[in-house]
């Protein structure tokens, strides 16, 4: 459940933006969530309710959007989709890749009740 | 009122790892971070380097559990520093956690720190703690399907120890596929087998921990 851990990040993070802007109290948070994170999104959202009780963000809405994983071959430089936990090129059959994109987790904006 | 922050979440801890990093560095220290499942031998593969080491290498050991100080007094034993770390219940170490057990560890007496991780094949994936290298474990009673299922610790590894091989012929453990797994997700991963019971492949455990060390030792300083 280390879901609980990036949640308080999050949160912290969500609370400077709120400090340096007025003390607002936070209606919002939009996070970014690769599909390669180990994270539960459903998870986040609800560790961020319990966790924000009390603080400028207790109710805010907790938005989550996946970012598809996207792996570059390193045989044959291929870009691809991988689905399933073990990646094969498609186009060479080369097994491993390196990640482009998925393995991001990104506090990506904060909207403040006015 | 709508404000753009863009700020990777996991940056507080990747910056304090960069700090663990950095004074490792500055005292020629390499560390390696364990991790595996509860019970896969971690501890005892660490006793097992400790007892083969020779001297080479001066070896200071992290424990990190979410309860009790019995693999820091199974460490201890073994007569190098150790320092445990209780999570009280988390269940994985983080960078600041680290750092602070860093400042209970004789850093110029030793030449590697090794990390054992709390037993969890998930969470200690995501934080990095300021290693120079990783290391998963897995013991063949817990199923060749591990790496497949737990691709991102695979993926994120430089070595693969395939503990406890002196059950294979008491478990449905099939090697082959286990090899396939991991070629598939990391095809540049090491391989070892070892077995603490018979000693099979703790030499090579051993080197290859003596190599990390040995690596940072002679990195030029930045």
């Amino acid at each position: 459940m280390h879901e609980l851990a990036i949640v308080k990040r999050i949160l912290d993070l969500a609370l400077d933006v709120s400090r340096e802007n007025g003390a607002l109290p936070i209606a919002r948070v939009a996070v970014d969530v690769g599909a390669l994170q180990n994270v539960v999104p459903e998870m986040m959202s609800f560790a961020f309710t319990a966790i924000s009780v009390g603080t400028d963000a207790e109710g805010a809405e907790f938005d989550w959007t996946e970012v598809p994983a996207e792996v570059v071959c390193e045989s044959c430089e291929a870009m691809f989709r991988p689905e399933a936990p073990m990646w094969t090129c498609p186009e060479c059959g080369a097994g491993g890749g390196r990640v482009v994109r998925g393995d991001e987790l990104v506090l990506r904006s904060v909207t403040l009740r006015e | 009122m709508h404000i753009d922050v863009v700020q990777k979440v996991m940056k507080l801890n990747d910056e304090l790892a960069a700090g663990v990093r950095e004074r490792l560095r500055a005292a020629n220290v390499a560390a390696v971070n364990l991790i595996s499942a509860p019970g896969s031998g971690k501890t005892s593969l660490i006793e097992c380097a400790l007892r083969s080491v020779d001297g080479r290498v001066r070896v200071g050991v992290l424990e990190g559990d979410p309860d009790t100080t019995l693999d820091a007094e199974r460490v201890a034993a073994c007569g190098v520093p150790v320092v445990q770390i209780q999570t009280a219940g988390g269940c994985h170490l983080e960078a600041h956690l680290v750092a602070r057990a860093l400042d209970r560890l004789p850093l110029d007496d030793i030449d590697l720190l090794v990390v054992e991780n709390v037993g969890n094949l998930v969470c200690p994936v995501d934080f990095d703690l300021g290693e120079s290298a990783r290391a998963a474990i897995v013991s063949v009673a817990e199923g060749h399907d591990k790496p497949a299922k737990y691709p991102k610790l695979f993926r994120t590894t430089d070595t693969v120890v395939l503990n406890k091989i002196d059950l294979l012929p008491y478990v449905d453990f099939d090697e082959t596929k286990f090899m396939e797994y991991v070629r598939c997700i990391n095809p540049r991963a090491r391989i070892l087998r070892t077995s603490c019971r018979s000693g099979d492949g703790v030499a090579a455990w051993t080197d290859w921990l003596a190599s990390i060390a040995a690596r940072t030792a002679q990195a030029p300083a930045t």
